[in-house]
């Protein structure tokens, strides 16, 4: 809730308001100084009478009902190996207020469980704050040729765990010398620039809702993974996170502003990567595919521990 | 207020017809004067109005008709009425029903500027009452006298900085000695200052040629406030943004006793010093920035496009002044005239606060200091001088102008300064008159050319001239605005006048 600040205070000065308020006055009114005491606690106050006009309302969350997912008999081995889903939350602000970012993958582990394979199946986003404004929709072809790019995790095979670690992962540019800190393309003239969903346009295609239109776009953004933690019963591997986003417009279609792309300063703490079994033969049918994942996250996830606190 | 002329107007012309026609002690008992005035001005330029390529046309075609009655019943009371009927000389019917009506196709609106009863030895024989509608002028300098508060100032014509917006008060004079005057005055209810027209383009919202979205007014924020602002706007394209004119709404103070305004003033005089203290409660009479609220809503006329709702609220801070004013005429001096005024100010603080909400959700919000309640000083020294019988001048340094109230926009600092040269046995009168802003450099220059074509009749050329930057040098920055350079500071305009007085 807030407060208004309208309570009489001090003088600015800090001293008395009799004294060191006022300066010399002359002497003929020196009996009016008293009334210039009043003065002090004089105060109009635009933000406390804005939010008595306009209140900002108590967020009450409601319930929400996440549906049980069975997973049925995962199995368990000695090791990581196997079939996993994890799910990345990143938290952020930009100029239209927070930004949450929920990345999905299918990860297999394979036998000797050294690194892992990571196939993207989503990003969603959140701006709580933003009323729609910005808020974008990822074409299929963009969530296809991201998820045909592995991405590799590598792992601590003796302490069955993530390492501690960064990963580079681009959208939209290939052949970079050093994707950890070359400048990202900024024209779609830019050889570094690659039509990654093959759409005809420089790099990848995000469609945004308002003000609508497609945006062609690359995109950088360096994970840095802590040392995962695994659950007693090597069903869950848990750990932090932080994140940096580098991305920008190398074309558009559609308002000109489109091609402003808000920056995303991170929020430190509270990004963290979360890593379920679903299955242990890591030579076998995938018992996940991405549509299911993206149906049943909600549910796989909603009990997942939370990575110790360093 | 228009049918209260037609009683009025009528009755005065009766009172002043009578005085002539009837009983001799009438006509000693009245004073009746007053002036005629033809006024036609032309914009001579066309860059500082809302919209590019707006001006070089007539900006004003007024006639006024000034009626003075003074009315002495008897030797120690007086009665007094000042009215003005104006009109506007511009046909506002805009529909075919309107034009079966006078009023739109000739405006008119009668001002009152004086009505007010005055006794002198009122309950001692040393003590003066004036109660009514009045118009008070304290301070000794030329115009600019930050001690001068009671009334609000009327800026609607542009060439006429002394105007005043008049208010019903009532007045003690006391007169314990030849050389101590005290003063107190009560005024109930406050009174704004009337803006010039250009006022309203300090809140406009300005678009390009294509009709699309440039630029909004700058709240008075920190500049990386309104950067930030600026992003969030600058996310959706210009030519989708659909913004409504700003609603400007003024929080006028309720008609309590707190809202009173009250003056007190000791004028002493002493040969040629004339000297005087006085200090005022009440409120500055210029509206000062208090919220904003920017409402962003998906268009439904036009999808794809955003609505914007611009509401914005101003206030009049109350506050204490204390101030001292000189006159002194220096007969060791080539009889220079000096004057000085000073005036501390004790302000209500003041926070602006502004919120923006995309479809009802609050997106951003920000708040800055707008008025501290530190005192400050607003104050003018000059002197004026007739070199020779056909050549005056005088200077004045200023600081602090009329609307300025130490908010973000800051309190600034003048040079004014007028010469007026006669010609042809004082036929011909010459003004040259300019301010300017010490620190932006801009200034206004307002020359005028004057016929006494015959004792009691004048014809006038005038010129008001704006001279600086309409853009801000920084368009962040709520202070970088130019004094006279922004464009709500008025348009460059040449007058042409005719005036018969009585």
């Amino acid at each position: 809730m807030r407060h208004s600040q309208q309570a009489p205070r001090p003088c600015a000065s800090g001293g008395s308001c009799s004294s060191s308020c006022l300066p010399a006055a002359p002497a003929a009114l020196l009996a009016l100084l008293t009334l210039f005491a009043f003065s002090c606690d004089w105060r109009s106050d635009g933000a406390a009478r804005l939010e008595k006009l306009y209140p900002v309302p108590e967020i009450v969350e409601e319930d929400i009902v996440i549906p049980e997912v069975d997973l049925g008999d995962v199995g368990t081995t000695e090791g990581l190996q196997g079939w996993w889903v994890l799910r990345i939350e990143e938290h952020g602000t930009m100029i239209l207020g927070e930004i949450h970012l929920t990345d999905l993958f299918l990860v297999r582990i394979p036998a000797g469980g050294d690194k892992a394979e990571l196939t993207f199946c989503e990003q969603l986003v959140d701006m709580p704050q933003a009323g729609g404004l910005g808020a974008t929709e990822m074409p299929d072809a963009l969530r296809a040729a991201l998820g045909k790019v592995p991405l590799e995790l590598a792992l601590d095979v003796e302490a069955l765990s993530v390492k501690a670690q960064e990963i580079a992962w681009t959208w939209g540019i290939q052949g970079m010398k050093d994707p950890f800190g070359d400048p990202i393309p900024t024209t779609p003239e830019d050889p570094l620039v690659w039509d990654q969903d093959e759409d005809k346009n420089p790099g990848v295609t995000m469609h945004v809702l308002a003000p609508e239109g497609d945006r062609y776009m690359v995109r950088r953004e360096v994970l840095d993974f802590a040392e995962g933690q695994v659950s007693q019963d090597n069903q869950w591997l848990i750990g932090k996170l932080e994140f940096d986003i580098d991305e920008g417009a190398v074309g558009y279609k559609g308002s000109e502003t489109l091609k402003t792309v808000a920056a995303i300063t991170p929020t430190p703490g509270g990004n963290i990567y979360r890593l379920r079994r679903v299955g242990t033969d890591p030579d076998g049918e995938a018992p996940y595919d991405c549509k299911k994942l993206i149906g049943d996250h909600l549910g796989i996830f909603q009990e997942a521990p939370e990575p110790a606190e360093e | 207020m228009r049918h209260g002329f037609l009683v009025i107007f009528p009755l005065l012309f009766m009172v002043a017809s009578a005085s002539v026609a009837l009983a001799q002690s009438w006509t000693d008992m009245t004073e009746f004067s007053g002036y005629l005035d033809s006024d036609v001005r032309f914009l001579v330029e066309d860059d500082r109005g809302a919209t590019a390529g707006d001006g070089y046309r007539f900006d004003m075609n007024r006639n006024d008709l000034d009626l003075k009655l003074t009315i002495r019943p008897f030797d120690q009371v007086k009665a007094v009425v000042d009215s003005r009927l104006r009109f506007y000389g511009f046909n506002e019917a805009a529909t075919l029903p309107e034009l079966v009506q006078r009023e739109p196709i000739d405006p008119y609106s009668l001002y009152l500027d004086e009505a007010y009863m005055a006794v002198q030895g009122f309950l001692f024989e040393r003590m003066d009452l004036r109660f009514g509608r009045m118009i008070q002028t304290w301070g000794s300098a030329d115009q600019f006298n930050p001690t001068d508060n009671l009334n609000a100032r009327d800026l609607s014509d542009p060439f006429n900085y002394s105007a005043k917006v008049p208010n019903q008060m009532v007045e003690l004079s006391l007169y314990p000695t030849d050389w101590l005057t005290l003063t107190g005055v009560f005024v109930p209810i406050f009174k704004p200052a009337q803006l010039p027209p250009s006022a309203v383009m300090g809140f406009a919202v300005e678009y390009d040629a294509g009709g699309c979205f440039a630029k909004a007014p700058v709240p008075p924020l920190s500049t990386a406030d309104v950067a930030d602002l600026e992003e969030l706007f600058g996310a959706v394209d210009p030519c989708n943004l659909n913004f409504v004119d700003p609603e400007v709404r003024t929080l006028t103070p309720d008609s309590t006793i707190e809202n009173s305004q009250a003056g007190f003033k000791a004028a002493f005089q002493a040969g040629d010093l004339d000297l005087s203290l006085s200090y005022y409660y009440g409120r500055f009479a210029f509206p000062v920035a208090y919220t904003a609220v920017a409402l962003v809503d998906p268009s439904t006329r036009n999808p794809g496009a955003f609505d914007v709702k611009y509401v914005a609220e101003v206030m009049y801070p109350r506050m204490h002044v204390a101030g001292a004013d000189f006159s002194y005429s220096a007969p060791w001096l080539f009889d220079i005239g000096f004057v000085g005024e000073i005036a501390v100010y004790f302000p209500e603080e003041v926070v602006f606060g502004m919120r923006a909400y995309q479809q009802g959700s609050l997106v951003t919000e920000k708040s800055a200091l707008n008025v501290p309640s530190d005192p400050f000083i607003k104050a003018t020294a000059g002197f004026d001088y007739t070199i020779l019988p056909w050549w005056y001048v005088n200077f004045m340094y200023v600081r602090g102008f009329f609307d300025e109230f130490n908010d973000a926009y800051g309190i600034r600092n003048y040079g004014v300064g007028a010469t007026e040269l006669k010609f042809f046995e004082d036929e011909v009168v010459l003004r040259l008159a300019a301010v300017l802003a010490m620190d932006d450099l801009s200034a206004t220059l307002n020359p005028q050319l004057t016929w006494i074509v015959l004792p009691s009749a004048e014809i006038a050329l005038a010129g008001l001239i704006f001279l600086g930057d309409t853009e801000a040098s920084d368009p962040l920055d709520y202070a970088a605005k130019e004094k006279f350079g922004q464009k709500a500071a008025g348009r460059s305009t040449v007058a042409l006048r005719a005036r018969v007085t009585w």
